[in-house]
């Protein structure tokens, strides 16, 4: 028994780093198309990731989860643009998102499961504009531009980073005392605070932890992108393709949102290179298929276990 | 003119305004209380009806008032369709399957539409022009095509009101709405009720989008943003109520006008989310919710 256990725990740790360690070396010898696939990826990946922390574990789905990457991506571009470091603008992604989602975190949490899902994508949208109309902190509609340079290799391994250590933060997270406590609200948030467990505390900690991961994966997309404006890293047609990813693979598990992201991302980059119209559409309906077919992802269908 | 006239001149538009979003907000109500599906394709079946009745407008040369009414029947189909077909699959499997699955394929058939929509009618903007005579009620200048809308509008309005106080299936769906369970208990065939409210939910839409056509334009990609503005709606009315989303949608809709004549139009969009986190703030519920 012990024997499985430990098994277990050490593959967990040791594929993920295997997987790490080769991807590190692949910007010797891979195109850097293949290296900003892999970099959309790991992005995707570590928002993925820290969606689930609260949306998988926790059982509030934040819809406008994206927004945390956007305000990420505009912090770390309003910083840089001043003259400040890169290792400042990926802090101040940090940072501006822990004071955010801690501000409004009082009002939005007064809304509960599917209410809470959609007052958080209003706050999406709400970014948007707000984007679009504070042009002496954001240059509104003509988007902010960083200084020049490429940086998709410096990203990249930041990205890798980042994705490995929100992975084992999740891992962590779910085998703790305080992931335990997370679940306990998912399945019955008032049972639990019955029981002794300080429910809102949990709340604005996942809230914020989750919104600094998204925020770094903001960040080093604004870094490798050079240039962003609001419909880039607010967009609605952009901002649930995470948490379908996450969807898709299996919410609430540990690798389902690796597993998604890894596969809905490569299916789009496929659809967008074979096909020349309806490539979204193709998309769509396969949303819609796992949505009839396998809801509660790739993870939990028989077809994974098959494996 | 007057400020007074003023005052009235914006009101009327944002009436007008909160009356097509108060429609919208209804179906999307309605919708959610009875079958529980959170239909994030919601906006998008509105920019598919609108840019339908733009082209049927200009390939038949009718009155947008039989546009509408041809749109009524295949739009209540395709509700009930939309709900046998996609969402009546999930009913029999977990809250969170049920959940994730309802999300999955209302975002799916949003991409789908959009995509296709695209494609299928363009990029540009479709609207239904509308040139007829001012009438001048002291110093008010209403142009008697607001005025038809406005008196369709208030009539569509009082038919809901009676519709879901008289009618069985009015009153149906208001029992599921609060208690599914009960509403079985008393002989509601939950089935029947979903696809009918669907069908009701997409033919409310369909009227409110030649109301769009006639007041603005429609065109691919807008469908999302007027989704979340509905659901801000609904939560700002307040969860359980009927009414809330009209009064929420009215209400909306006048502050929309005010702001985008006294402040500027690029800020109304914002209002919906500003006024729901502060309504958040003082009065959880919403307007017109019950504590749950």
């Amino acid at each position: 028994m012990t024997e499985k256990i430990a098994s277990k725990k050490v593959a967990i740790y040791f594929f993920p780093i295997l997987l790490a360690a080769i991807l590190a070396t692949t910007p010797s010898f891979l195109s850097p198309y293949v290296i900003s696939v892999i970099f959309f990826l790991l992005v995707h990946l570590i928002l993925g990731q820290s969606y689930d922390l609260m949306g998988g574990y926790m059982g509030y789905v934040n819809l406008g989860h994206y927004m945390f990457f956007g305000i990420g991506a505009y912090a770390f571009s309003i910083f840089l643009v001043r003259g400040f470091s890169v290792a400042t603008g990926l802090f101040m992604a940090i940072f501006v998102n822990v004071v955010f989602s801690a501000i409004i975190a009082y009002p939005i949490f007064r809304l509960r499961g599917d209410y809470f899902a959609f007052g958080t994508l209003a706050l999406i949208v709400l970014m948007e504009i707000l984007a679009f109309n504070i042009p002496s902190l954001t240059r509104g509609p003509e988007g902010l531009s960083l200084p020049p340079g490429y940086f998709l290799y410096q990203a990249y391994y930041i990205a890798l980073a980042v994705a490995l250590i929100s992975f084992f933060a999740n891992y962590k997270i779910l085998r703790s005392k305080f992931g335990m406590a997370l679940q306990s609200i998912r399945e019955d948030e008032e049972v639990a605070e019955v029981m002794g467990v300080r429910v809102f505390r949990y709340k604005i900690i996942t809230f914020a932890t989750s919104a600094s991961f998204a925020g770094i994966a903001g960040g080093v997309w604004a870094w490798y992108l050079s240039y962003i404006d609001p419909p880039t890293v607010f967009g609605l047609n952009v901002a649930l393709i995470p948490i379908a990813m996450v969807f898709f693979g299996g919410t609430g598990k540990l690798i389902g949102p690796a597993v998604g992201v890894l596969v809905l991302g490569v299916l789009e980059q496929v659809l967008w290179i074979k096909l020349t119209h309806f490539h979204l559409a193709i998309y769509g309906a396969i949303l819609v298929l796992v949505g009839i077919f396998m809801p509660g992802g790739l993870v939990r269908s028989r077809l994974f276990r098959r494996l | 003119m007057t400020p007074f006239a003023i005052i009235i001149q914006i009101a009327i538009g944002g009436l007008l305004l909160g009356g097509i979003y108060a429609l919208i907000a209804f179906g999307l109500s309605i919708i959610y209380g009875v079958s529980r599906v959170l239909n994030l394709a919601h906006g998008t079946i509105l920019m598919v009806a609108g840019i339908l009745a733009s082209w049927l407008f200009f390939t038949l040369g009718i009155n947008p008032v039989f546009v509408g009414l041809i749109l009524i029947p295949i739009f209540f189909a395709a509700g009930a369709a939309f709900w046998r077909g996609l969402i009546k699959p999930l009913i029999s499997k977990s809250r969170l399957e049920f959940v994730i699955g309802s999300v999955l394929v209302t975002v799916g058939i949003m991409t789908i539409i959009d995509d296709v929509t695209v494609f299928v009618a363009g990029p540009t903007l479709r609207s239904i022009p509308s040139s007829t005579p001012s009438l001048r009620i002291g110093q008010i200048v209403i142009s008697s095509n607001r005025l038809s809308l406005m008196i369709v509008l208030v009539v569509i309005t009082i038919a809901l009101h009676l519709y879901f106080r008289k009618t069985f299936i009015g009153k149906a769906i208001r029992a599921i709405t609060q208690d599914m369970t009960g509403a079985q208990l008393v002989g509601v065939d939950i089935s029947k009720m979903n696809m009918v409210t669907f069908g009701i939910g997409f033919s409310l839409v369909a009227i409110a989008s030649v109301f769009y056509d006639l007041m603005f334009s429609i065109g691919a990609y807008m469908g999302f943003p007027l989704t979340v503005k509905a659901f801000t709606i609904v939560i700002l009315g307040g969860l359980g109520s009927l009414v809330g989303p009209v009064i929420g949608g009215l209400i909306l809709g006048v502050a929309e006008s005010f702001t985008a004549f006294y402040l500027s139009a690029k800020w109304s969009p914002a209002l919906s989310v500003i006024i729901l986190l502060i309504i958040l703030v003082l009065r959880p519920q919403g307007i017109f919710g019950k504590k749950e």
